[in-house]
């Protein structure tokens, strides 16, 4: 064996990572329901193949190790044939805010040190406030 | 609200020199936990070029098992990505498909969703039946060493080690 430190393009590795992680989302959460389906009630994986029109063979390889690269048409599918409303929303790294189809659904509130007196100067001049629960929304205002 | 606690089994094992294996992208909402020596988590990430890691199925892998997502589990079967040895006491593999020819980290549970991974095989290395028990063997002796008179965590269901989504491929009992 060679030994040496490999090079490695960081960018790279991340995007194939993020890549990955988004299946393993997609397959993760579909069995989570059939797995939930078949504990009560009569649910195999042939009716499901049969709903989407596909054998259960390809049905049985997406949730059996590799992981597949669906389109969003067959996501749409999986989710229609199980019943599933899916909820997309995305969060920005960066400031936390949170978007969905119809836009930002998180607010960011700015409160200023110039609206508190006091004798003693405060150590940090501002501070920011991601707010998304509705009670810390009300205590500051945010409603 | 979201609350983290660190269990105490955690932190001994982090007093003795074990860390916590981040993802690529770590997350606040974590489901499970991996343990590792610090030697192993550098070579995960390159340390060694003849390695072949990093790797996208590893490091995909390992964002998996902590983000609690599907994990396939087995008591027999080689084509799992977490498999419970047999023969030997609580000792469990991680098993990398990729890189070639294949990797397997071996460990016990401390506790539900907390693996500690000892020691990183090439698949090659661990060869037979036989081989691979005595390398298990080795695994339990580490465990000694760094966790003294901690027991390894004991169930009846794979899926009670692991929590999250999981498939018991032994089962393949759907139709």
């Amino acid at each position: 064996m060679s030994t040496g430190k490999k090079k490695i393009d960081p960018a790279k590795r991340l995007r194939e990572y993020d890549r990955e992680l988004l299946r393993s989302s997609f397959v993760s959460l579909f069995w989570g329901v059939i797995s939930e389906r078949r504990r009560g009630a009569k649910f195999t994986l042939q009716s499901l193949a049969d709903r989407l029109e596909t054998d259960k063979s390809a049905v049985s390889r997406w949730f059996s190790g590799k992981l597949p690269n669906w389109t969003v048409d067959k996501i749409a599918d999986i989710a229609g044939v199980l019943d599933l409303e899916l909820k997309i929303e995305a969060t920005d790294r960066t400031t936390g805010m949170v978007f969905t189809a119809a836009g930002p659904i998180s607010q960011t509130v700015t409160i200023s040190r110039t609206s508190i007196t006091s004798a003693e100067p405060m150590r940090l001049p501002h501070f920011t406030v991601n707010v998304a629960h509705p009670e810390i929304r009300a205590a500051v205002g945010a409603g | 609200m979201t609350f983290s606690a660190t269990s105490l089994n955690i932190v001994r094992a982090e007093r003795a020199g074990l860390i916590q294996r981040s993802p690529l992208r770590p997350k606040a909402d974590k489901k499970r936990t991996l343990l590792i020596w610090p030697e192993i988590s550098e070579l995960l990430d390159g340390a060694d070029v003849g390695t072949g890691f990093p790797h996208r199925s590893a490091d995909a892998l390992i964002g998996t098992f902590i983000a609690g997502h599907l994990l396939l589990l087995s008591q027999r079967s080689s084509n799992a990505d977490m498999e419970k040895l047999e023969i030997v006491d609580e000792v469990w593999a991680l098993c990398f498909r990729a890189p070639r020819p294949g990797w397997r980290l071996l460990g016990r549970f401390l506790e539900p969703r907390v693996f500690v991974g000892l020691r990183l095989y090439e698949r090659h290395q661990l060869g037979s039946r036989k081989k691979y028990s005595a390398k298990a063997n080795e695994v339990i002796n580490d465990w000694n060493k760094a966790l003294g008179s901690i027991p390894p965590f004991r169930a009846n269901a794979l899926g009670t080690y692991v929590g999250g989504v999981f498939r018991d491929v032994d089962g393949q009992e759907e139709d």
